[in-house]
């Protein structure tokens, strides 16, 4: 067993020993009995056995594994070298260590939102259903992948490429159980969805086609594997029992087999229904027959041999054909600008084989942003280290000279070197790790928390692993091969010169070095680039007029765990805000269907009594408000009246307008009086009685949208839970406990969730920029220091080396003003040089990252200028110190040193 | 570090027959490696010479391939010394071992004995 005799072969080698001097005893003795002296025996015993040294060589060589042996011997030597200089190592290893850790971290986020495949049967086959374009109707989503649930059934049933077509939409709604009510993430399935996919049961059985026939008849629901562990104890007698969600008993008839938490990535689904119970659980959505309302997510599986792109093609005819018939319905003869806006639409497929996440939409780009200037972020880590390594080996030219003339290969020279960057980067990847589990963490915490739990894990699992032991391997023969390379070219004869070192090696060396440099230089130019555009991005989106004071303002979800019927809504809601607005420290409180700045919004078209000519309604955002809503978030009302709590209840259907939509359909005088109706075919049965500031209320960013805005009391069958919004005097965090008190006093029966100030919910909407903006101005800190730690490194072995030709100089007479240019302008070449490279490459790569600025352009010449005057300034700095160094040299020392 | 080179040199015919004459003289009983040279050398009367840069390295590799075992013993004049015997499987070598050396006796010496006349 070679292996066996590999770990023996210390103690083998002592055994031969010992076997060779008895042998040598043995004969000392024969010789003394043939009668020689005892030094003469001697003697000739040794000289009889040989050399003793090649027998032991021959039999450790049958014992050992050459490579191994060679391995462990180049280890050890390269562990010896690194803590003799516990300087560089640490410098080595902690640069490295934020290189990975930065990489690691983002590879998590990338792993998890972007690569990670659905674990399904065969996701290949999956695919989502895409339409770009402007969208008649409202939508909730992403606003890509979302349908109205009649063109899906369309699109179902017609096709002839699919072997099966599904869909999803996920939901937040209350479990009721014995220790109150939570908010959990409920899926409304298709009946076919889990066929579909190819999921099976863990215990009981999966929702089937015959579980989605009939509108709010099949309360079922399936369990998710993990949620069913912690919520049920794994209890398997939980198949057949009742649980209640949003008061409603469902029966539960499964758990899905572990792994699988639905198709919304970064969401995980807690509980499976029927889509046929969308009523009970998601009683505000559009209904499941609204042809303009795309909240459905359909996904489909192709037909073995079937392409993404052959099915594109005749889903594209069939989408078309759809279309046509839509168009021949009323709503559009009335409205020729939805009309061509539907038309200009384009549907196509996307990949379904990692599911749908809304999250995936919102951080691919900045995420892939990211990831590059992570990898920019290493990259300029490991020329550091080359760098670092090349200075170190030119040190010990003497050295390895000396290895060589005593007989080291090339190769071995290489391998030694070599293995003190693989230690390096062993040691740093094991850092590495840790630190980007602790920046994960930190990402995953500046990520926005929406409504729905986002459950991403900062935990590394093996692909992480993977990941950070491909990136050090590579790293290491990045930074490790180039330094072992040049510094293995010693010629043996140069051990026996004088001063071996220092000016014959250093030549080249330092021409690698400075190449080096440059590229450091133009890497932080550009990372340096990247943080400014973001962090001006930023600062744009901060400045963004809201048209509210949202400062001071905490907001919640308040609704009912169970049906109430509207009138006792009408009362429960007015004793919920009249009562919060009794607590003490509460300026103001309102309330409207749902929460701002979270992205949903619904629109549509108004019908303004007595024009004849529909080609010029109102193209409106809507929205409903209880009395305090616009005193309580600071938005002014500039005519007519606020809704009012004495009007409450009353059954009159009334509106507020913003001025912007007074600006671009009434000519700017206020439309008080007037009546008109929600929709293209409603009865003008609403009267306009006010006029309110322009304020933001789904999104930051883009025009003031033009508003309609209801009172909440003439929705109220559509309401199951509002958006509160309260006004304190003072810090908002400590009126927070006394309010979810309150809410409780008022109505037991009230669930209160995503409690948090107005400007956090604000900023969640600003989540990208944030992440952008944050992490880009690390990383690049993090290289421009890097870099300059390379200048100053290359510049203080040049001082170094020329102590005796400055020193020679100044003998001379030459002045401290001549030294510090002299070794000044040597640098400044270089650094220039990487500059106009780095903006160069910044320039070029602008564009990848226009999508993700707002307010500016990638090319800002402002952010390029302050860019390259901070980098110049630093670079300056980290060059005039050596050179100030430098001219501070003593001449006579100089020369007699 | 050591090259294998330098043993395998020496060509196989003449190390298996090493092998096979450190296996002959173990038959007699236990004995360490200033024996087995000896045994050798004055059993052939001194026509053949053990190496040592040999005979060490072929006791080892015996010992791996099972044919022969070691221990540590007291030699005669009380020193501690390595003694190896001859394993079962070291028997069956032999037998097998002599039969191919009588073979190729038999077949060197008809090709040799005519060129004698």
């Amino acid at each position: 067993m070679a292996w066996r005799r590999f770990f023996q072969r210390a103690q083998r080698d002592d055994d031969l020993a010992a076997e060779i001097d008895h042998y040598v005893a043995a004969e000392t003795d024969d010789n003394i009995a043939r009668g020689m002296s005892a030094d003469a025996a001697r003697t000739a015993a040794v000289r009889k056995f040989g050399n003793r040294a090649a027998v032991r060589e021959v039999v450790y060589g049958m014992n050992t594994i050459n490579w191994a042996d060679v391995l462990t011997q180049d280890l050890k030597y390269g562990l010896r070298q690194l803590r003799l200089r516990p300087g560089f190592a640490l410098a080595a290893i902690l640069s490295l260590a934020l290189g990975i850790g930065a990489n690691t971290a983002i590879f998590t986020l990338v792993d998890q939102l972007l690569l990670r495949l659905l674990p399904v049967e065969d996701p290949h086959a999956l695919v989502q259903l895409r339409l770009d374009g402007a969208r008649p109707g409202g939508n909730w989503g992403d606003g890509l992948h979302t349908f109205p649930y009649p063109t899906y059934l369309a699109l179902r049933d017609r096709n002839t490429v699919f072997s099966g077509v599904s869909g999803q939409r996920i939901e937040s709604a209350n479990l009721l159980d014995d220790d109150g009510a939570s908010s959990i993430t409920v899926a409304m399935v298709a009946g076919n969805y889990f066929q579909v996919l190819g999921v099976r049961p863990h215990i009981g059985r999966l929702l089937g086609p015959d579980d989605d026939r009939n509108l709010n008849e099949h309360p079922l629901a399936v369990l998710q594997y993990d949620f069913w562990r912690s919520q049920y104890q794994g209890r398997r007698q939980i198949v057949g029992e009742t649980i209640r969600l949003n008061g409603a008993p469902f029966t539960v008839i499964g758990v899905a087999a572990p792994a699988f938490e639905g198709t919304s990535v970064g969401v995980p689904t807690k509980v499976f229904v029927p889509i046929a119970m969308q009523p009970t659980i998601a009683p505000t959505s559009p209904a499941l027959n609204d042809e303009r309302a795309a909240w459905f997510y359909p996904f489909a599986r192709l037909k073995p041999g079937v392409t993404i792109a052959q099915a594109e093609a005749s889903l594209k005819v069939l989408y078309r054909e759809r279309v046509e018939e839509e168009l021949n319905q009323s709503y559009f003869s009335k409205f020729p600008e939805a009309r061509s806006s539907l038309l200009k639409q384009t549907f196509s497929l996307d990949p379904g084989d990692r599911g749908d996440s809304g999250l995936r939409g919102r951080f691919e780009r900045p995420l892939i942003v990211l990831e590059w200037l992570a990898a920019v972020v290493l990259l300029i880590a490991c020329t550091n280290i080359a760098g670092l390594l090349l200075a170190r080996g030119a040190a010990r030219r003497r050295d390895l000279a000396i290895r060589r003339a005593i007989g080291a290969g090339r190769g071995r020279i290489i391998g030694q070197l070599f293995a003190e960057s693989a230690l390096v980067a062993v040691a740093g990847a094991a850092a590495g790790l840790l630190l980007g589990t602790w920046l994960t963490e930190l990402l995953i915490a500046l990520l926005p928390a929406g409504t729905n739990d986002i459950s991403l894990s900062a935990t590394p699992d093996s692909r992480v692993l993977g990941f950070t032991i491909a990136v050090m391997i590579v790293t290491s023969l990045l930074f490790g091969l180039v330094p072992a390379w040049q510094n293995s070219q010693v010629g043996p004869s140069l051990a026996l010169r004088e001063e071996a070192g220092s000016i014959a090696g250093g030549r080249t060396h330092v021409r690698f070095r400075k190449v080096f440099v440059a590229v450091q230089v133009g890497l932080s130019a550009v990372l340096l680039l990247g943080a400014g555009l973001f962090i001006r991005s930023l600062t744009n989106l901060q400045h963004v007029q809201l048209g509210m004071r949202p400062e001071n303002v905490i907001t919640f979800l308040a609704g009912p765990a169970m049906p109430y019927d509207d009138a006792r809504k009408i009362q429960a809601y007015r004793a919920l805000i009249e009562g919060l607005a009794g607590v003490p420290g509460v300026v103001a409180v309102g309330a409207n269907r749902g929460p701002l700045f979270t992205g949903g919004r619904s629109d549509g078209v108004l019908t303004i009594e007595g024009r004849a000519d529909t080609s010029e309604s109102p193209f409106t955002f809507f929205n409903a408000v209880t009395p305090g809503f616009f005193t309580a978030l600071g938005i002014p009302v500039k005519a007519g009246a606020d809704f009012s709590w004495s009007d409450w209840g009353m059954g009159k259907r009334q509106a507020l307008v913003n001025e912007a939509l007074t600006d671009a359909y009434f000519g700017g005088t206020a439309p008080l009086g007037t009546r008109d109706g929600q929709g293209s075919r409603s009865p003008t049965d609403i009267e306009i009685i006010g006029v309110c500031g322009n304020a933001r209320h789904h999104d930051v960013r883009g025009d003031f949208p033009k508003q309609t805005i209801f009172n909440l009391d003439s929705v109220i069958e559509r309401i199951s839970r509002v958006s509160v919004y309260v006004r304190t005097a003072g810090d908002p965090e400590q009126v927070m406990p006394s309010l979810r008190s309150a809410v409780r006093q008022i109505d037991p029966n009230f669930v209160v969730s995503g409690m948090r100030t107005l400007n956090v919910q604000i900023n969640s909407r600003m989540a990208n920029e944030r992440m952008l903006s944050f992490l880009a101005t690390g990383f690049a800190i993090l290289a421009t220091m890097l870099a300059l730690v390379g200048l100053h490194g290359v510049l203080v072995f040049q001082v170094a080396n020329r102590t005796h030709e400055i020193g020679i100089r100044m003998a001379l007479g030459a002045r401290r003003a001549v030294i510090v240019r002299l070794i000044a302008t040597e640098m400044t070449a270089v650094v220039l040089a990487g500059l106009a490279a780095g903006v160069a490459t910044a320039y070029w790569c602008g564009r990848y990252v226009q999508s993700q600025l707002f307010g500016l352009d990638a090319d800002d010449p402002l952010v390029f200028s302050i860019a390259v005057i901070a980098l110049l300034s630093a670079a300056t700095a980290a060059t005039i110190l050596p050179a100030l160094r430098a001219s501070r040299i003593d001449p006579l020392r100089a020369l007699r040193g | 570090m050591a090259r294998k080179s330098r043993t395998d040199a020496r060509g196989d015919m003449l190390q298996g027959t090493l092998d096979m004459l450190i296996l002959r003289t173990l038959i007699a009983g236990p004995a360490h490696g200033h024996t087995i040279a000896h045994v050798i050398e004055k059993g052939s009367d001194d026509v053949l010479q053990v190496e040592h840069g040999s005979l060490y390295p072929a006791l080892h590799r015996l010992e791996d391939q099972g044919l022969i075992a070691s221990f540590w013993g007291t030699s005669e004049n009380n020193r501690r010394a390595k003694y190896y015997r001859i394993a079962p499987a070291g028997r069956r070598h032999l037998l097998a071992e002599r039969n191919r050396w009588h073979q190729l006796v038999a077949a060197v010496t008809r090709l040799i004995e005519p060129a004698t006349d």
